[in-house]
């Protein structure tokens, strides 16, 4: 009988989700392994095979959410990384965009570059920006830059040439030279993994794919070794920061694709769901320990964003404040992340304001209440103080809750503040809603959407402890909360399909460009897509290539994506109508431009992974009952609930599930659909 | 208030507060989002050169995106002279104003174009929303007029438009823009950026409305009013961990891009805790006003106080009029802080830049290790001509990022924007596509950050290989006096503008031409370093010489000898 494997790493835990063929669920929850994560998998793995009693041989697919290569950007643990670039052009990495996002703070830091200046060599060489060799590749110079990085037993080499968007030529003669001399070296070109304009964004994201990439060759290698070892026949397959799987042997030519696997598979559970249960337009809300992570699924699609900066802290997502970690040019589902979750801390400013976050008391020392070492209030403390929490503890018990260390923490916050504790601890739940709605501003009312027309699909540990508060703040007319609503994000990796995105720019005003031109191109482009998905066993009959564009008024520097349509005449009412839906307005002489093609193929499964029925049996069972809960500036008495007991009801109630708390506050009603999910509307 | 109020009072303020104000900075930052990405200018699209803030209905500042801090001088007074043309009684929804005076308009240069909306509850005002956005061109005497040969009177560096009302009832005044159109050079994308403009209030409009419907009308004015009264709290409490004193710091401009003489520029900072803590900056002693464009009004000069207080005092301090209430500034009528009209204004940046410096060195006086060594100020370049390929008149605006200075604990940052301009470059690959000229470098200047305990930041170079005749006017400074060090550092190195590697030409000004083939070299400078060099740990040390940030012969007049063979041992090891 075959079945499936999502596996989730997280900061803290890693989630397994097994699923049979007849939809019966398993799942295991056990710490990550930091040090060496896959040894953790196989433990984990190999357990919930023994219980179940199941063969490696019958397993259908492993799909993995993995965050190797952001831990390894973040924490500066990539390959010895060299950069081999145009004369005059060595610090084009370093320079950046020259901005900074915060300049009123003067300890503030640039994070060093991946490749530091010693490994940045030159090369005589120029292409303008029309692609024409206005100086020839001086194949002496390659020489002596590969003699001086090998000199400096460099691992990994970037290749990025000033306009090679407009001809790779160049790149192409230095990659020859350093293979055919040492082919040892992982080698990765700019004008592969982004044949895109602006130079520093396109360096930037060729050092990241080459400073990770060694890292995730070795771990895919481990992983797959141990699996195949373990008796699994299937190839793995990993989650993509755009929301498609990718095969691990892909993944280890282009880990760019993989940085932000772990928060996309979430998105792709949201996405499912709202599929499943007919909803068009809905906020994904991923609340965790540390953070609160907001997408949008509009008319049905997840949204994507094409950069993105790696580490750049909790901050803002807003898009003025840009220039705190690395530049990723690469597509990836469009998350707002926000330094909001049950760890955050809670701390007075200097003006005698409550705050909350962007700084965590983590998995260690954790908030007071679990009563491990912190002392220090977060906010899962004020929800104890609140009554929100199961003071008998979480996940069934094994986590302990405090309720007066959590009251002991709070006190001298709200001594400072002269407030009574229990208004205190509504006020940073409030501050916390308040946080965690910026993350969905972020992506909404910044991106010109009206949050109001979406539902709230709420999930991860904390997500369904805020929901109703955010939807009210934010006028959110439904809440959603999955079943296993607190490994929610494992499912996703199971409900994803192979994807890869190609991109080429082809610039130029469309009322002048050749549609014979255009379609060579994505005739490339197709064939470059259908052999990757060949090399994945999909062959062409299972393969789905979707076009887009992406376009701008001529002047502008910003793009639209929208669909290819059939006619460059269509394209451009069909780019005019988009601007006008995104931004409100059409453009006075309606001069469009071309930018990029941007290909999407997709490899479809005969059957899904996922069967229609789940069985799952991770929740609590406990007799219903009451208890005081705070909401508005008061006490109620709140029914306490678990999952199978909730038909319909009104709030204040709190429903306890193994990995989560739901809150129904006063005003809202409480019901279960079809799909086993709980949806919460205001009444 | 009896303490009962008090406390409730602060109660609602801890809360209501924090979430009312993330509110209105999401607005100015969704309105700045859409600025951006709707523009056809490249000064406003790539390099970010605009700003978008939230008044209320008296006309004062509640919230403005965190972006460009000049600019919070560039909208700071828009809407009080937008109020004396045109009287609240008159205003109605739908219309928008344009202003660009530095006089009248509440800008603080020509080219930044200010266009301001009523937001209305009803028949109600509750407040503006406005943004603005540098224009490449607005008349003048030469593209991008300001500080050019000849131009003495803020007549010659454009179109002077005060407050007037460009749309009516959401309907465009045809009449007056084309007027405006006709007085400014590549006119044919302006209507473009109005319409951007004016659609960025118009966002800003319905959210400042969806606001004050959730909160209604009372309450709405209530957190108006709180959020400037907490602000000026906070910046109180903050003053009143200083010392009480009086210190003064002088520094000077290298010319005025017309008279080849030092602009001399003082301040006296006084911080008194009494009745209430406050600051008061006495500018006497600076400069009389010039005839060179580098006078710098009042709204710039108190952007850049405010710019000085939150960096020194905490950066997280919200961006409002509340500064007005704790600070008192003393520019004397007619110098280069306060001209009379028609004094040129249109170099004020680079003015303000040194300003920033001389604030912050005599903040180094009461907080050392607060501020940082002095940094490179500013270095912009205009290129302008006819690009015969594209067959098209042009101007390429395009700045470059120098060094930090130095500061207790950190290096100052390499090649960064500073002080009170965060606009980013142009990217080379954009600029080629656009413009008739090829850049040949772009890169690290050795030895120009100061050396020290912690190093000064280095200075950048780009050289522009023109394709067709170019025009060159430069805005720029420390090309005579080196960014100065703090505790003991060594000063950071000088800017330099060159024509063919060879011939010298000066920080500021122009129009210098260049015939095609011709090449500018345009380095800005470094910065000054902080604390003794002795003191330089050998690793830091190292791993400048081993990226040729610090070559050994200069490491070898700045440094021991034991720690530069120390630091040259590790570098061979790195």
């Amino acid at each position: 009988m075959s079945y499936s494997i999502g596996v989730d790493i997280g900061g803290t835990f890693t989630d397994v989700v097994l699923i049979e063929g007849s939809g019966r669920v398993h799942v295991a929850k056990g710490i990550s392994t930091v040090r060496a994560y896959e040894q953790g998998i196989f433990a984990m793995v190999r357990r919930l095979l023994g219980k179940i009693g199941l063969e490696a041989a019958d397993c259908g697919a492993v799909v993995h959410g993995t965050t190797v290569a952001t831990n390894a950007i973040i924490e500066r643990k990539g390959a010895r990384t060299g950069l081999i670039t145009t004369r005059g052009f060595r610090d084009v990495l370093e320079l950046r965009r020259i901005r900074i996002p915060k300049l009123y703070d003067l300890e503030w830091e640039k994070p060093e570059p991946l490749v530091p200046r010693f490994l940045r060599v030159e090369v005589g060489e120029r292409m303008t920006h029309k692609g024409e060799v206005f100086s020839p590749l001086e194949k002496d110079s390659v020489r002596e830059a590969l003699k001086a990085l090998r000199s400096h037993g460099v691992e990994s080499v970037a290749v990025s040439l000033i306009n090679s968007y407009a001809n790779p030529a160049h790149e192409e003669a230095v990659r020859d030279i350093l293979k055919q001399a040492a082919p040892e070296l992982h080698v990765t070109l700019s004008s592969e993994v982004l044949p895109e304009m602006r130079e520093y964004e396109r360096t930037s994201t060729t050092v990241i794919n080459a400073y990770v990439m060694p890292v995730v060759k070795r771990y895919v290698a481990s992983l797959e070794g141990g699996l195949r070892g373990a008796g699994f026949k299937v190839p793995l397959l990993l989650m993509q920061s755009n929301g498609g799987t990718m095969s691990a042997e892909l993944a280890c030519e282009t880990p760019i694709h993989v940085v932000e696997s772990g928060p996309a598979a979430g998105v792709i559970a949201a996405h499912h769901l709202a599929a499943r249960a007919r909803i068009r337009n809905a906020v994904a809300l991923d609340i965790g320990g540390t953070t609160a992570k907001a997408s949008l699924i509009e008319d049905g699609q997840v949204t994507y964003a094409k950069e993105y900066e790696v580490g750049a802290g909790f901050t803002r997502t807003g898009r003025m404040s840009r220039g705190g970690g690395y530049v990723l040019r690469a597509p990836t589902i469009d998350i707002a992340e926000i330094g909001a979750g049950g760890g955050s801390l809670v701390w007075v400013d200097g003006g005698g304001a409550l705050r909350v976050g962007p700084k965590s008391a983590g998995a260690s020392p954790g908030p007071a209440c679990y009563g491990l070492d912190g002392t220090e209030p977060t906010l899962t403390d004020a929800c104890a103080v609140l009554g929100y929490l199961d003071p008998q503890g979480l996940a069934g018990g094994e986590v302990a809750l405090d309720l007066e260390k959590a009251q002991k923490a709070l006190q001298p916050v709200a001594d400072r503040l002269v407030m009574k504790i229990d208004d205190l601890a509504h006020g940073v739940y409030r501050i916390a809603v308040s946080n965690m709605c910026r993350a969905i501003r972020a992506i909404s009312t910044e991106r010109g959407k009206d949050p109001r027309d979406f539902d709230l699909i709420a999930f991860g540990g904390n997500g369904p402890l805020f929901a109703a508060a955010v939807a009210r703040e934010l006028e959110l007319p439904r809440v959603i909360i999955p079943p296993a609503a607190g490994i929610f994000s494992a499912f996703g990796l199971l409900y994803s399909d192979l994807e890869h995105h190609f991109t080429q720019t082809l610039l130029g005003r469309l009322d002048q460009t050749d549609p014979a031109h255009a379609e060579a191109l994505w005739r490339r482009l197709e064939a470059e897509a259908l052999c990757a998905l060949e090399r994945e066993g999909y062959g062409r009959e299972r393969a789905k290539l979707q076009r887009f564009s992406e376009l701008r008024y001529l002047s502008q520097s910003h793009e639209l994506s929208v669909p290819w349509q059939p006619t460059l005449e269509a394209l451009a009412e069909r780019f005019e109508e988009e601007h006008e839906r995104t931004y409100g307005h059409r453009g006075h002489d309606g001069v469009v431009e071309l930018v990029n093609l941007h290909l999407v193929a997709s490899g479809s499964r005969d059957q899904p992974r996922v069967p229609q029925a789940l069985e799952y049996r991770g929740r609590l069972s406990r007799k219903p009952a009451q208890r005081k809960a705070y909401f508005d500036g008061r006490w109620h008495d709140a029914r306490i609930l678990t999952r199978d007991s909730v038909d319909k009801l009104d709030g204040p109630a709190v429903i306890h599930e193994f990995d989560t708390t739901v809150l129904v506050p006063p005003g809202f009603s409480a019901a279960t659909d079809s799909n086993s999910n709980l949806v919460l509307t205001p009444a | 208030m009896d303490k009962k109020t008090s406390a409730a009072q602060q109660k609602t303020d801890a809360v209501a507060l924090e979430v009312f104000s993330n509110a209105l900075l999401s607005i100015s930052e969704e309105m700045g989002a859409l600025l951006i990405r709707t523009a056809y200018s490249t000064n406003i699209k790539e390099r970010h050169d605009a700003s978008t803030a939230i008044f209320d209905a008296q006309g004062r500042m509640i919230a403005q995106a965190e972006h460009i801090p000049m600019h919070l001088g560039a909208l700071l007074s828009a809407i009080t002279h937008l109020l004396k043309r045109y009287p609240k009684a008159s205003l109605r929804p739908g219309d928008a104003f344009l202003a660009n005076d530095a006089y009248n308009g509440g800008g603080t240069h020509l080219a930044d174009v200010t266009v301001a909306s009523p937001v209305f509850a009803g028949k109600e005002l509750i407040g503006f929303v406005a943004n603005m956005g540098h224009w490449p061109d607005v008349g003048g005497i030469k593209p991008g007029a300001a500080m050019t040969e000849g131009c003495t009177e803020i007549y010659q560096e454009g179109l002077r438009i005060p407050p007037m009302k460009i749309m009516s009832a959401g309907k465009l005044q045809e009449d007056l823009f084309s007027f405006i159109l006709l007085n400014m050079r590549f006119a044919e994308d302006r209507p473009a950026d109005l319409r951007a403009q004016v659609a960025t209030n118009e966002v800003g409009i319905r959210r400042m409305q969806e606001l004050c419907r959730k909160y209604g009308l009372k309450r709405f004015r209530e957190l108006i009013q709180g959020t400037l009264d907490y602000n000026e709290r906070w910046i109180r409490r903050r003053i009143r961990e200083l010392p009480e004193g009086s210190w003064s710091f002088e520094d000077q401009l290298d010319d005025d891009a017309h008279t080849p003489e030092p602009v001399p520029l003082k301040v006296q900072l006084t911080i008194r805790h009494k009745p209430q803590p406050h600051m008061v900056f006495d500018f006497e002693g600076s400069s009389p006003q010039r005839t060179g464009g580098v006078n710098c009004v009042y709204e710039a000069l108190f952007a850049t106080v405010a710019y000085a207080l939150k960096a020194t005092l905490d950066p997280e301090l919200w961006s409002n009029a509340a500064f007005e209430r704790v600070v008192k500034i003393k520019a004397p009528e007619g110098s280069i802080v306060n001209p009379r009209p028609p004094a040129p204004v249109g170099g004020r940046g680079t003015t303000c830049q040194r300003l920033a410096d001389l604030l912050l060195g005599a903040m180094s006086k009461v907080v050392e290790d607060r501020v940082t060594a002095c940094g490179h100020g500013t270095t912009t370049v205009n290129l302008h001509g006819h690009d015969p390929i594209r067959g098209r008149s042009y101007i390429c605006i395009d700045g470059l990022g120098g060094g930090m200075g130095g500061r207790a604990g950190h290096d100052g940052m390499d090649a960064v924007q500073i002080n009170t301009n965060n606009i980013p470059n142009l990217p080379t690959e954009v600029l080629e596509s656009e413009y008739p000229i090829r850049i040949e470098r772009y890169e690290l200047v050795p030895d120009s950050g100061g050396a020290g305990e912690f190093r000064g930041g280095s200075a950048t170079r780009k050289d522009f290989r023109m394709l067709a005749d170019t025009g060159f006017i430069a805005h720029a400074d420390r090309h005579l006096f080196r960014p100065w060090p703090l505790s003991g550092g060594k000063p950071g190195a000088l800017g330099l503008h060159c024509k063919n590697s060879s011939e010298k030409l000066p920080s500021k000004g122009g129009p210098h031409e260049f015939n095609t083939g011709e090449v500018l070299r345009c380095q800005t400078a470094g910065a000054g370093g902080f604390g003794d060099p002795a003191r330089r740990s050998p690793e830091r040390l190292a791993v400048d010489l081993a990226d040729g940030k610090v070559t050994e012969q200069a490491a070898r007049r700045d440094y021991p000898p034991q720690l530069v063979d120390q630091a040259l041992a590790l570098a061979a090891k790195l």
